[in-house]
């Protein structure tokens, strides 16, 4: 943590959404959780729905308090 | 004391001190300087205030930036600033115990209702760097707040800074200056040509209270340094004559005049709570004769490459 707490290293970028490996999100109709390759079509499997949320990193965020 | 320059000795005379207050007059000095003392109090005279902050967990209803935004402007007891270095000037990368001091906001409502979550909760990280804490003697400043089983977990970093880079850096609350009045009240004719009425009509004209009526019902100022230079009591003492007998005499200067010692300057500086009031203001002197000697050092190269 001591190190991490300065560094950028946390900070989310366009390199983590291209990933291969899936990411899951949140359905914001039935609120199923959906894994998407980067080539995927956004639509839930249960409701169709295409509107999704986005989790919160298990690591943490970093601010700058201005 | 001082040296005589221009045929003026600059002084200073405190007027008041509290523990969040100062007032003083500072005489014998020209506006720049004034002002300078001024803006080097809002913006260059350095407290610790936190900056980095990293969230490990917030399910309260309030976002990341939102909450880190509030953190910042806790005021943090700075009296001790000299110890820490300025982020830039730290040999570390990163952070270490000479340009930082952790803190860690750890808070879970497990009860019920709803828990306020304060200053008082921010929690040192390592023994060192305890005379760095929120200024919140007054009361516990309040940061969020939270339902049952919301919860946050929060580390971050207090750092040196000014005011100039961010104003949660700022020592200050108010810092303002202003001339010193100046009241002429000619005596001689408000008690010959003015009744009792008329000139309680001057006294009660004035918004703030800076004069009085004394047992013989003379005009009288008790509070001087009130004025805010409206001129109302001046127009006061002039509609009063227009109207009156006196008029048709063709004595038309007034019987009551306002006007500003450009020379005394009377400060009101309210201290955040980071640093005492006084500290302020001798922190601030020491920052501008540092900086004039800066300048000062340049000076004889520039004048032996002409
Ligand atoms: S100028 Fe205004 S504030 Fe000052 S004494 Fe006159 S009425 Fe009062
Ligand atoms: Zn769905
Ligand atoms: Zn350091």
């Amino acid at each position: 943590m001591d190190e991490s707490l300065l560094s950028r290293q946390n900070e989310p970028s366009s390199y983590t959404v291209m990933n291969v490996k899936p990411v899951s999100y949140i359905c914001g109709w039935c609120g199923k959780e959906n894994e998407f390759k980067s080539k995927d079509e956004l639509r839930c499997i249960g409701c169709g729905y295409r509107i999704f949320y986005k989790k919160r990193l298990a690591e943490g965020m970093q601010y700058e308090a201005r | 004391m001082s040296e005589v320059y221009r045929g003026r000795a600059p002084n200073i005379e405190i007027n008041k001190i509290t523990r969040e207050k100062i007032k003083f007059t500072l005489s014998g000095v020209d506006s720049s300087v004034a002002n300078s003392l001024r803006r080097v109090m809002i913006a260059e005279v350095p407290t610790m205030a936190i900056d980095v902050v990293h969230i490990h967990t917030n399910t309260s209803s309030l976002h990341d930036e939102f909450i880190a935004h509030r953190l910042g402007l806790i005021p943090l007891i700075s009296e001790n600033q000299d110890n820490y270095d300025f982020p830039r000037d730290c040999k570390c990368t990163g952070h270490c115990e000479h340009c930082a001091v952790q803190f860690r906001l750890k808070v879970k409502n497990q009860e019920g209702g709803v828990l306020d979550v304060t200053s008082r909760d921010l929690r040192h990280l390592s023994q060192q760097g305890n005379d760095v804490r929120p200024a919140d003697s007054d009361g516990p400043i309040l940061i969020l707040k939270l339902r049952k089983n919301q919860e946050i977990d929060i580390t971050c970093n207090a750092r040196k800074g000014i005011g100039k880079e961010h104003a949660k850096w700022s020592p200050v609350a108010t810092a303002v200056f202003k001339y010193t009045p100046d009241i002429y009240l000619n005596q001689q004719r408000l008690e010959s040509q003015f009744t009792a009425e008329e000139r309680k009509e001057i006294v009660n004209s004035c918004p703030v209270g800076v004069y009085k009526l004394n047992e013989e019902s003379n005009i009288e100022v008790v509070k001087l340094n009130k004025c805010m230079f409206c001129e109302e009591c001046m127009r006061k003492g002039e509609m009063i004559i227009t109207r009156s007998a006196s008029a048709l005499l063709n004595v038309h200067d007034n019987v009551v005049r306002v006007s500003q010692l450009k020379d005394r300057f009377i400060f009101k500086v309210e201290s955040s709570g980071a640093l005492k009031p006084e500290s302020i203001v001798s922190k601030a002197f020491t920052i501008l004769t540092k900086k004039l000697d800066d300048i000062k050092q340049l000076i004889p190269p520039l004048i032996n490459t002409r």
